[in-house]
C-alpha cells in the first residue's frame, strides 16, 4: 500500500510527459494519431494509478473502520486517535478531543492516510514547503477526474478529426497537448497538501482553459471569450491569494492540514482579529471564497462560463463542466473546516450566493437556444447547489454532488458534442430535432444524463440533490424554497431541451443526415441512408462528414453506467451513506424531502411536456411555445408619453433570454466605466497637469533671463580671470609633460619593443625548436635539481 | 632468475633517447609523430616496471600505462589528421617548411 501512495505523484506526471512530448519532439507533434494516442495512453495509465490509490484508500484500516459503520465513534474522536500512526503522516501527535470552537462544532476531515512533503525553496525566514497527500477527498476526486478525462480524451480523437482546422492539421496535436497540460494541472490540484501548490495548479488549470477557450483563435469570438475568461476568473484569483496571504502571515504555514486538522488552530484563526474589521479565519475565508465565485462561476463572476463554450465542445466536458469549475467547490470542501471556524456569517453569506446562482442560472437556462449554452448555465446552476450545500455545512452533500454532476454532465456535454458532430456542425437547438431515432446510442445516454440532472429516483443525481435539499430543508427554509425552484426549472430545461434536440422531424439538413456507426455489426450502408454528397448536400450547410464514430459513442455509454453506478455509494443506510462514510461525514434521508424533491422533479418534466412535447417546433423559425405562452398573459399597462404599452409576461421571457442583461450591465459599468475613467484621466492629464507644467516653463523661462543676465556680467567675468590664471599655470605644466613624462614613457616603451624584437627571434614556427626548447628547458631544471 | 629494475630503466631511457632524437632530428611530421610514440612507450615501460618491482601493491602504474596508451592513441589520431590537413593544404610533411606558428 504504501508503494502505491509513493507513486501518487506519478498522476500527474504522466499527462505531463504526453505534454512534454508532444511540444518539445516534432516528430509527434506533426503525427496527429500518434499525439493522441499518446496523450490517451498516458491518461489511462493515470487512471490505472488513481484507481490503485483509490482502492488502497479504502483497504486502509483507517477507511474500513469508518466503511465500517463507527460512525458514532468517528464522531466523538475525530479519526485520528482510533488509528495508528498514518503512514508518513509528519504531524502524528494526537490532538486534543473535543474542538472549543464558539458553541458550534466544528467538522474536522479525516487525516491524510499518506503524506509527503519536501522543501521548495527557503530564503532568510521564509522556508517553502511543497507537499502531495492522499486523503479520501483526493482519492475519490482522482478516480473522478482521471475517468472522466480518460473519457473525454478518447472522445476528443473523434470529435476533434470532425473538426475544420483551416489548413492547419497540426492544432490537433496542440489540442492535446493542452488536454495533457490541463489533466496534469487538475490532479496536481487535486492531491496538493499545500495551499501554494494548489494555487499553483489552480492558476495552472485557468492557463488551460485560457488556451482551450481560445483554441479556434482565428474567430474574433473564440479569442474574445478565451480573454473575457481569464480575466473574470483572476478577479477571483485576487481574492484567493489575499486569503493565502492571511492564512500564511497568521500561521507562518501554507500546509493545508495545518490548518484544517487542528482545532487549536482553527481557534486561534477565529479569535484574533485583523485590523478590526474580522476574524483571520473570516477575512481568509471569505478571500479563499472569491476564488471560489470566480472559477466555480458563481453570481457575480459568473459571465465568463457561457462564453467559454466557444471552445471545443470536450473542452466543456472537462474543463468547463467537470473538472476545473468543480475545483473552486473542492476548495471550500478542502478548507472546510476553516469556513466552519469563520462563523455562521460566512457560511451564510457562501450558502445564498450558492443559492441565488442556482436560481439565477437555472432560469437562464431555460430561455436559451443553443444547446451548449443551456448546458453551460446549467453547470452553473448546479455549481451553485454545491456551494449551497457547502454553505449550510452539507460536506458530504456538496462533494457528492461534486462527483456526480461531474459524470453526468461531462455525459451531456459529450452528448451535446455528439449531436453537433452528428446533426454536422448545428448548435441552434431549433435546428435540430427528431434526433432520437438518427442518433440513438446518444439520445439514450443523453435521457439518463438528463433524468440524473432532473434528480430522478434510480440515478445518481437524486441521491446528490436530495441530501443538498434535505440540509437546506434543516438548516435554512428561504434557501430550501429557492433550491426546490431551481430543482423544478432544472427538470424543466432539461425536458424543454430533449423536446427540442431529440423530438419531432428533424429542422435542417445536418439533423437529417445524422447516424451513428453501430456497436455490433457491420450496417454502416444501412445506418448512413442520408448520403452525405448526394441529394440535398449543396445547400446552405455544405454537409460533410460521416456517421458518428464508435470513439465518440462509447465513451458516452461508459460515463452513463457510472452516472447509474454512483447512485450505489449514495443509498441510504442506517447511517449515513458508503460515501458519507468514506469521506468522513454524515449524511441523512427524510423522505418526506425525497418525495417533495421526486415530485418537484416530475413536476417539472410534466410541465415541460405539456409546453414542449405537445407543440413540437415544425421548423427552425418558429418561436419557443413558452414565450408564445407567456405572450398572451397581460400584467398591466404603462402609460409612457401618451403611448400605451402592453407589459406582457413575455418580459420575464426576454430576461432570461438576454441572461438578465448582466453582460450588458457589466459592460455599461465596467468597460464604459473604465474608458470614462480614462477620458476623464486623459482631460485632468492635459488641463491640470499639462497646465501646471506649462506654467512652471515660463515662470523658470523668466527666471532663466535673469539668471543669464546675472552669468554674463557677473560670474563670466570672474570665470575669464580664473581661466587666465589657469592658462598660465597649464602651459608649465605642458613643458614638464612633454619633456619629463613623455620622455620617461617613451624610453620605457623603447625598451620594451627592444627586449620583444629579440626575443621573438625565438619563435621560429618550427615544432621541432620548440621541442628543443622544452628539452632545454628540462635539462635545466633537472640540473638545478642536481646542482641544488 | 629475475631481470633487475634497472635493465627496464636503460631500456626504457634508451628508447626515449631513441624518440627523442627522432622527435627533433626528423624533417618527416609522421617521424616526428613516431618518435613521440618511442618515448611515451618508453615511459610506459617504466610505469609498468615500477609498479612490477615498487613495494605499492595497488594496479597504479598499469592503469596509468593503460591511460597513457589510450591518450597516445587519441593523440596520434589528432596528430595525423592534422598531418594530412596541413599536406592538403601546403603539399609537404616537412616540419621545417611548415612555419604557420611563427609570429
Amino acid at each position: 500500500m504504501e508503494v502505491v501512495f509513493n507513486l501518487v505523484w506519478l498522476i500527474p506526471l504522466f499527462p505531463l510527459l504526453a505534454t512534454a512530448a508532444i511540444t518539445f519532439v516534432p516528430g509527434v507533434y506533426y503525427r496527429k494519431k500518434l499525439s493522441a494516442r499518446l496523450t490517451i495512453g498516458m491518461m489511462a495509465l493515470s487512471l490505472l494509478l488513481s484507481l490503485l490509490v483509490f482502492f488502497a484508500t479504502v483497504a486502509h484500516p483507517e477507511t474500513q473502520a469508518r466503511l465500517e459503520g463507527h460512525a458514532a465513534a468517528v464522531k466523538e474522536a475525530p479519526a485520528g486517535e482510533a488509528v495508528p500512526e498514518a503512514g508518513e503522516a509528519p504531524a502524528g501527535e494526537t490532538r486534543p478531543a473535543a474542538p472549543e470552537a464558539e458553541g458550534e462544532e466544528i467538522f474536522l476531515p479525516p487525516r491524510p492516510i499518506f503524506e509527503r512533503e519536501f522543501h521548495w525553496m527557503a530564503t532568510g525566514r521564509l522556508s517553502l514547503e511543497l507537499g502531495f497527500w492522499v486523503d479520501p477527498l483526493t482519492a475519490a476526486m482522482l478516480v473522478m477526474v482521471s475517468l472522466v478525462g480518460l473519457c473525454i480524451f478518447i472522445y476528443s480523437q473523434g470529435y476533434m478529426a470532425a473538426e475544420d482546422y483551416q489548413g492547419e492539421d497540426q492544432r490537433y496535436s496542440r489540442f492535446f497537448s493542452f488536454l495533457g497540460l490541463f489533466a496534469a494541472s487538475m490532479l496536481g490540484l487535486v492531491i496538493a497538501d499545500n495551499i501554494l501548490l494548489l494555487f499553483i495548479c489552480w492558476e495552472l488549470v485557468g492557463l488551460c482553459s485560457y488556451l482551450l477557450i481560445g483554441f479556434w483563435n482565428f474567430k474574433k469570438s473564440a479569442y474574445d471569450a478565451a480573454i473575457k475568461a481569464f480575466i473574470v476568473t483572476k478577479i477571483g484569483d485576487a481574492g484567493f491569494f489575499i486569503g493565502i496571504f492571511l492564512l500564511y502571515i497568521y500561521t507562518d504555514h501554507m500546509s493545508i492540514g495545518y490548518i484544517i486538522h487542528r482545532p487549536e488552530v482553527l481557534n486561534r484563526l477565529a479569535h484574533t482579529s485583523v485590523l478590526g474589521i474580522g476574524s483571520v479565519a473570516a477575512l481568509s475565508a471569505i478571500g479563499l471564497f472569491i476564488g471560489t465565485i470566480g472559477k466555480s462561476a458563481q453570481v457575480p463572476l459568473h459571465v465568463w462560463l457561457p462564453d467559454a463554450m466557444e471552445g471545443p465542445t470536450p473542452v466543456s466536458a472537462l474543463i468547463h463542466a467537470a473538472t476545473m469549475v468543480a475545483a473552486g467547490v473542492f476548495l471550500v470542501a478542502r478548507m472546510f473546516p476553516l469556513f466552519q471556524a469563520a462563523g455562521s456569517g460566512t457560511m451564510e453569506f457562501v450558502a445564498w450566493i450558492g443559492g441565488i446562482t442556482a436560481i439565477f442560472a437555472a432560469t437562464i437556462a431555460i430561455a436559451q437556444y443553443d444547446i451548449k449554452r443551456v448546458l453551460a448555465y446549467s453547470t452553473i446552476s448546479q455549481l451553485g447547489f454545491m456551494v449551497l450545500a457547502l454553505g449550510l455545512g452539507g460536506y458530504v452533500a456538496g462533494f457528492f454532488h461534486l462527483i456526480t454532476h461531474a459524470f453526468f454532465k461531462a455525459l451531456l456535454f459529450l452528448g451535446s458534442g455528439a449531436v453537433i458532430i452528428g446533426a454536422h456542425h448545428v448548435q441552434d437547438m431549433r435546428e435540430m430535432g427528431g434526433l432520437w431515432k438518427r442518433l440513438p446510442y446518444t439520445f439514450w445516454t443523453y435521457l439518463i444524463g438528463m433524468l440524473a440532472l432532473a434528480g430522478i429516483f434510480p440515478l445518481s443525481g437524486f441521491f446528490s440533490k436530495d441530501e443538498i435539499l434535505l440540509d437546506a430543508f434543516k438548516h435554512n427554509p428561504a434557501l430550501y424554497v429557492i433550491a426546490t425552484i431551481a430543482a423544478f426549472v432544472t427538470s424543466f430545461y432539461m425536458t424543454r431541451q430533449m423536446f427540442y434536440v431529440f423530438a419531432g422531424e428533424a429542422r435542417s439538413h445536418g439533423a437529417r443526415a445524422a447516424a451513428e456507426v453501430p456497436l455490433f455489426g457491420r450496417e454502416l450502408a444501412a445506418a448512413a441512408p442520408a448520403d452525405p454528397h448526394g441529394g440535398h448536400g449543396h445547400d446552405e450547410h455544405a454537409v460533410h462528414g460521416g456517421p458518428l464514430p464508435l470513439n465518440m459513442t462509447v465513451p458516452l455509454m461508459v460515463l452513463a453506467a457510472g452516472t447509474v453506478l454512483l447512485s450505489a455509494v449514495g443509498l441510504p443506510l442506517e447511517e449515513g451513506t458508503l460515501f458519507s462514510r468514506f469521506v468522513g461525514g454524515h449524511a441523512d434521508f427524510s423522505l418526506l424531502v425525497a418525495g417533495i424533491s421526486t415530485l418537484v422533479a416530475l413536476a417539472g418534466i410534466g410541465a415541460g411536456h405539456l409546453i414542449y412535447g405537445r407543440n413540437l417546433l415544425r421548423s427552425a423559425h418558429d418561436p419557443d411555445p413558452l414565450q408564445v405562452r407567456m405572450e398572451r398573459v397581460r400584467l398591466g399597462r404603462l402609460r409612457l408619453r401618451g403611448k400605451t404599452l402592453d407589459l406582457r409576461l413575455s418580459a420575464l421571457y426576454t430576461l432570461w433570454e438576454k441572461k438578465y442583461y448582466v453582460d450588458e450591465i457589466y459592460g455599461f459599468l465596467f468597460v464604459q466605466g473604465s474608458h470614462l475613467l480614462a477620458r476623464v484621466s486623459g482631460w485632468f492629464d492635459l488641463a491640470v497637469i499639462d497646465g501646471a507644467v506649462n506654467g512652471a516653463a515660463h515662470l523658470s523661462r523668466l527666471l532663466s533671463s535673469a539668471f543669464g543676465w546675472f552669468d554674463l556680467e557677473v560670474v563670466d567675468g570672474l570665470v575669464n580671470l580664473i581661466g587666465w590664471f589657469g592658462r598660465v599655470f597649464s602651459a608649465i605644466q605642458g613643458w614638464v609633460d612633454l619633456y619629463i613624462v613623455d620622455g620617461l614613457v617613451n624610453a620605457w616603451a623603447l625598451a620594451t619593443g627592444w627586449v620583444g624584437d629579440r626575443l621573438r627571434r625565438i619563435q621560429t614556427g618550427l615544432v621541432q625548436d620548440y621541442l628543443m626548447l622544452v628539452l632545454l628547458g628540462v635539462a635545466l631544471i633537472v640540473g638545478l635539481f642536481i646542482l641544488l | 632468475m629475475t631481470i633487475p629494475l634497472e635493465y627496464f630503466l636503460i631500456l626504457a631511457s634508451v628508447l626515449f633517447c631513441l624518440g627523442m632524437y627522432g622527435a627533433l632530428a626528423r624533417k618527416n611530421a609522421v617521424g616526428i609523430l613516431m618518435g613521440i610514440e618511442l618515448m611515451l612507450n618508453a615511459v610506459n615501460i617504466n610505469l609498468v616496471a615500477f609498479w612490477r618491482y615498487g613495494v605499492v601493491s595497488e594496479f597504479t602504474g598499469q592503469v596509468f600505462a593503460l591511460f597513457a596508451i589510450t591518450v597516445a592513441a587519441a593523440e596520434a589520431a589528432v596528430g595525423l589528421a592534422l598531418v594530412i590537413a596541413i599536406f592538403r593544404s601546403r603539399r609537404t610533411v616537412n616540419a621545417d617548411e611548415v612555419d604557420l606558428l611563427k609570429w
